[in-house]
């Protein structure tokens, strides 16, 4: 495979894939533009920069949820799963089950459009849907739990015929042994339909009880979480296969490691990620001390897969730019082609991992919970993920993807080569006034952190720096979306004619040889010490309250 | 192209071992949540660590989360009458009937949580003294944000069940609680005071 597989892949592909793929993305787009505009308005209301009712506020923070968290990326990741699956893994370089696979964007269609409709009427909910919130007319939330549930069948057809279209090659003897990529994409198909299933397992219930037709509910909060632990690690597992793919498209150098030891990495997922979900519920009274400390100790093990996924990927880069002449400890990075907004949107999306990652760290130890739990510190670390590092990934892939099945070329990929660091920058303002809120206690999920003044002193002020970092986020993805709408609906170019010309180089061209890897680890060490630090404020905070406490699970002296 | 496997003695910093040893470096943190105390550091001090909240003070577990709604309100309404004061604000007696100060037992102190407000809404506290909170979601579920100078505790409570807490506030003030989990559009008007005297 050389770093014109997924190029020469999606060219390949027939015009009725092509045309799915177009579909999916198109949609995945407007999900993410729908949730752009609510999580902009959600953080210019909070910082005070325009006026919301209460009632209307909530309704767009909602609708910022369902858009990003459920929709966007459940379609970009349905679209890209397909997308390897025909491209990497069928000898024949098409879909199998196609029909199944529009049936299931029909689906998907569907349960958007009812989620985001019933979230205008009346409904009480926010995007996790809890059903101790509705009260009175149960039928509009009915429908919005259907969405949910029809969403779900459709993932579980996209999981489906990503399977198929891996393993129907296979008994047909048309290819041979599973590359890496191959083997990771039938991971992520898989984990899509464990992630389907959860779903029908969470809304279900709550549909038929809103619809009349069954019991209420009474333990919705560990199903609910059992799904969102699914939805957390599930996209980061896609951005790493995609940084893989992406690498050897944009350098033409793939693991030094083996593809042996790849697939090894990418099989931990689902043996390090599933039993980890308890540290969402650190806060919930119905967990045992016993359970949280070993929830805690569990949660210690989610980052390996993720490491090593990127410590392949990083040490490989380094061997080969060292082979090719690369020297210093950072300046072989000079080799890489920073002038392709693909390869600067992943390595901005590397560096957000880390800070993202490093934050995260501090919410994993069950004792802090009740310190951080339900504040900001929640969104201003996990923006870094969701936007700066996910979102981030899923849009270069979109660079080299939309390009292939319109043959558009990239709309003004110099000025693209400029947002991840807007974003970045944004990301890096938001977060460091979220995470300070945090540690002192501003709640997430409050429109008027004022309190009618009766708020601690800075409060208000962090919550308007926290605004002026979404102005940056906003702003970045807004030119992305326009970019990439632009690219999807431009009529499509000459049949045949390949439009993609981003600037790739070939470090994969010459044997590694005997070079050092240095930068993966050490930034490993890095990330390891900003836990560390981010930790021991936690701590320190904590003890720092002139309150003991123990009993409902928790204890603090 | 050629993996490392075909090489004849990689650099060290390349050998898979390496790497799975880097991918794990984050299990090392276990040793500074050790250091606070957060986390047992042998089988012994394990067993120990995670049974003291449960046997100590009694965890949510216990008996007393599984009070029904109903007679939570009950003894809410006999707690907030017996200790009002003019002010409308509670404070929980510190001695019995006859006197005697409640030494070997924590004070009671009832919080009903519900949408948008905090019943008592304000409560008037001792400086060092243990208080046995019980607080109970009468509707949906809420969340309770006790806001010090620096940093805020949190508890979350679910609907219909009794979060049992004993607490201790070291230090005289006035500290705000915010309800942190959302409850609806009010949840914003959710908030209430502990005046720690």
């Amino acid at each position: 495979m050389t770093n014109e597989a997924l190029l020469n892949g999606l060219q390949r592909l027939p015009s009725g894939d092509k045309r799915l793929l177009k579909a999916f993305v198109v949609v995945a787009v407007l999900g993410l533009a729908l949730g752009l505009v609510c999580g902009a308005l959600t953080g210019f209301r909070r910082a005070g920069f325009v006026s919301l009712a209460p009632g209307l506020g909530y309704k767009i923070l909602s609708l910022h949820g369902v858009s990003i968290f459920f929709y966007w990326l459940y379609f970009i990741q349905a679209g890209l799963v397909l997308m390897l699956a025909s491209v990497y893994a069928n000898g024949t370089g098409r879909l199998v089950g196609r029909p199944l696979a529009w049936l299931a964007l029909a689906l998907m269609i569907a349960g958007f459009a009812l989620s985001e409709m019933t979230l205008t009427m009346d409904v009480p909910l926010l995007y996790d849907g809890h059903p101790k919130l509705v009260t009175g007319n149960t039928m509009i939330p009915g429908l919005f739990y259907l969405g949910y549930v029809v969403m779900s069948v459709g993932l579980f057809l996209v999981g489906t015929v990503g399977i198929l279209t891996t393993l129907m090659p296979k008994f047909e003897g048309s290819v041979g042994p599973w590359s890496a990529v191959t083997f990771a994409t039938v991971a992520w198909a898989g984990l899509l339909i464990v992630s389907a299933m959860a779903g029908f397992n969470v809304f279900l219930p709550p549909m038929l009880w809103a619809f009349g037709l069954g019991p209420p509910i009474s333990d919705y909060a560990m199903k609910w979480h059992v799904l969102f632990h699914n939805m957390h690690y599930l996209p980061l597992m896609a951005t790493v296969i995609i940084w893989y793919v992406l690498v050897e498209t944009m350098t033409g150098v793939r693991s030094i490691f083996g593809s042996q030891f790849s697939k090894k990495v990418f099989a931990s997922y689902l043996i390090l990620v599933p039993p980890t979900f308890l540290y969402h519920m650190f806060l919930d009274p119905s967990l045992s001390e016993t359970v949280r400390v070993i929830g805690s100790l569990l949660s210690l093990l989610i980052a390996v897969p993720t490491v090593l996924v990127y410590l392949i990927i990083v040490s490989s880069l380094e061997c080969y730019a060292r082979a090719q002449g690369g020297k210093g400890l950072f300046a072989w990075m000079r080799l890489l082609p920073w002038s392709n907004p693909a390869m600067t949107a992943i390595g901005l999306a590397a560096i957000n991992l880390a800070i993202g990652g490093a934050l995260s760290f501090v919410l994993i130890q069950e004792r802090l919970a009740p310190l951080l739990s339900d504040t900001f510190f929640v969104p201003g670390y996990f923006h870094f993920l969701t936007l700066g590092t996910v979102t981030l990934t899923f849009i270069a892939a979109l660079l080299y993807v939309v390009p292939g099945i319109t043959t558009n070329p990239v709309w003004r990929p110099q000025l693209l080569n400029k947002l991840p660091y807007v974003i970045t920058f944004g990301l890096l303002v938001f977060g460091a006034a979220g995470v300070t809120a945090g540690y002192i206690g501003v709640p997430r999920r409050v429109f008027d952190v004022g309190y009618g003044g009766e708020a601690p002193i800075g409060w208000e002020p962090l919550m308007v720096v926290v605004g002026i970092g979404a102005i940056f986020m906003s702003a970045g993805l807004g030119v992305y979306v326009y970019a990439l709408a632009r690219m999807l609906l431009r009529p499509a170019g000459k049949a045949g004619q390949q439009a993609v010309a981003l600037p790739v180089v070939s470090l994969g061209a010459k044997p590694v040889g005997r070079h050092p890897a240095w930068v993966g680890p050490l930034s490993v060490l890095v990330v390891l010490g900003a836990m560390a630090v981010f930790t021991v404020l936690g701590f320190e905070l904590m003890q720092s309250v002139p309150l003991s406490a123990t009993g409902g699970g928790h204890a603090h002296h | 192209m050629r993996d490392n496997s075909e090489i004849k003695r990689p650099h060290p910093t390349t050998r898979r071992g390496f790497i799975v040893l880097c991918g794990f470096a984050v299990v090392s943190l276990y040793g500074l949540w050790a250091s606070y105390g957060a986390v047992p550091t042998s089988l012994g001090t394990a067993k120990r660590a995670m049974q003291t909240p449960a046997t100590g003070m009694g965890s949510a577990q216990d008996m007393d989360s599984h009070i029904p709604v109903e007679e939570f309100r009950r003894r809410a309404r006999a707690f907030v009458d017996a200790n009002s004061l003019p002010d409308g604000s509670v404070k929980p007696a510190i001695a019995d009937r006859s006197g005697a100060a409640y030494i070997s037992e924590p004070v009671e102190v009832y919080v009903m949580a519900r949408q948008y407000s905090y019943w008592p809404a304000v409560l008037r506290l001792g400086a060092n003294i243990p208080y046995r909170f019980r607080i109970m979601a009468m509707d949906t579920d809420h969340g309770a944000s006790i806001k010090f100078k620096g940093a805020a505790y949190m508890i979350r409570v679910r609907a219909g069940h009794a979060v049992e807490k004993v607490l201790v506030f070291k230090e005289p003030g006035e500290y705000p609680i915010y309800c942190t989990v959302y409850c609806g559009v009010g949840h914003d008007l959710m908030k209430g005071r502990i005046i720690v005297e």
